[in-house]
């Protein structure tokens, strides 16, 4: 099973939220058996922990250590979100 | 949950003070929950800004929650968190990981909903607000 995390400053809000989305948009896209979502803080997290990464517009820059690194403008915006594990998955 | 509105602010942290005060008065948070967030935001910025105008500002269960809470304050005038507009603090407060997830639903629910968004944001009415969440 390959894993998406999402990164936030202290690994239980916007990080949660983003998780949810992509465990949604894993559904959506009919690979939920393939990948899974999860999320942590940027202060726990390690360059090994995941597959792909998602972060938000304002944390870009201290989670840029970060390999295969999704950044948000909207961190809420699915339609976004999707496009870009969608560009990552295929890519 | 605690629902508050009020006209305006002076500054994004009277916001968030306002708030934790409320969860303060409450037992919700220890009175060190707020110079968490501030360290925070020092460190990371506005990175709790969710959606256009809506921030969520909160820290770690280890930073004085003392259980899961939420205070919601709505400003009637939009106040600069460092170059965003901001009316509505969503202060969350968790006593783990996880046990905040139906919390962090009702939020994520009313931000991706243009609708409910705007009930909110425009809503000069506690128990209009509670309704929406």
């Amino acid at each position: 099973m390959k894993k998406i995390m999402a990164v936030c400053g202290s690994g239980l809000g916007s990080s949660f939220m983003v998780e949810m989305n992509i465990t949604e948009v894993l559904n959506e896209l009919g690979v939920s058996d393939q990948y899974e979502a999860s999320h942590t803080s940027l202060a726990d997290v390690t360059s090994g922990d995941a597959d792909i990464f998602v972060t938000g517009l304002d944390l870009a820059d201290s989670a840029s250590h970060l390999p295969n690194l999704i950044v948000l403008n909207s961190l809420l915006d699915k339609e976004e979100l999707k496009e870009k594990i969608q560009e990552k998955i295929n890519g | 949950m605690f629902i508050e509105v009020i006209d305006k602010v002076n500054n994004y942290e009277e916001a968030i003070k306002m708030s934790c005060d409320i969860l303060e008065k409450n037992e919700v948070v220890e009175s060190r929950y707020y110079d968490a967030i501030k360290a925070k935001i020092q460190q990371y910025g506005s990175y709790f800004c969710i959606a256009d105008g809506i921030c969520m500002p909160h820290a770690r269960p280890e930073d004085g929650a003392l259980k899961e809470g939420l205070c919601v304050l709505k400003l009637n005038n939009p106040v600069d968190f460092n170059g965003k507009l901001i009316n509505v603090f969503f202060t969350l407060s968790a006593k783990d990981n996880e046990s905040h997830l139906g919390l962090l639903k009702k939020i994520a629910d009313v931000c991706m909903n243009k609708d409910k968004l705007n009930i909110i944001k425009n809503s000069k009415n506690k128990e209009e607000i509670m309704e929406v969440l």
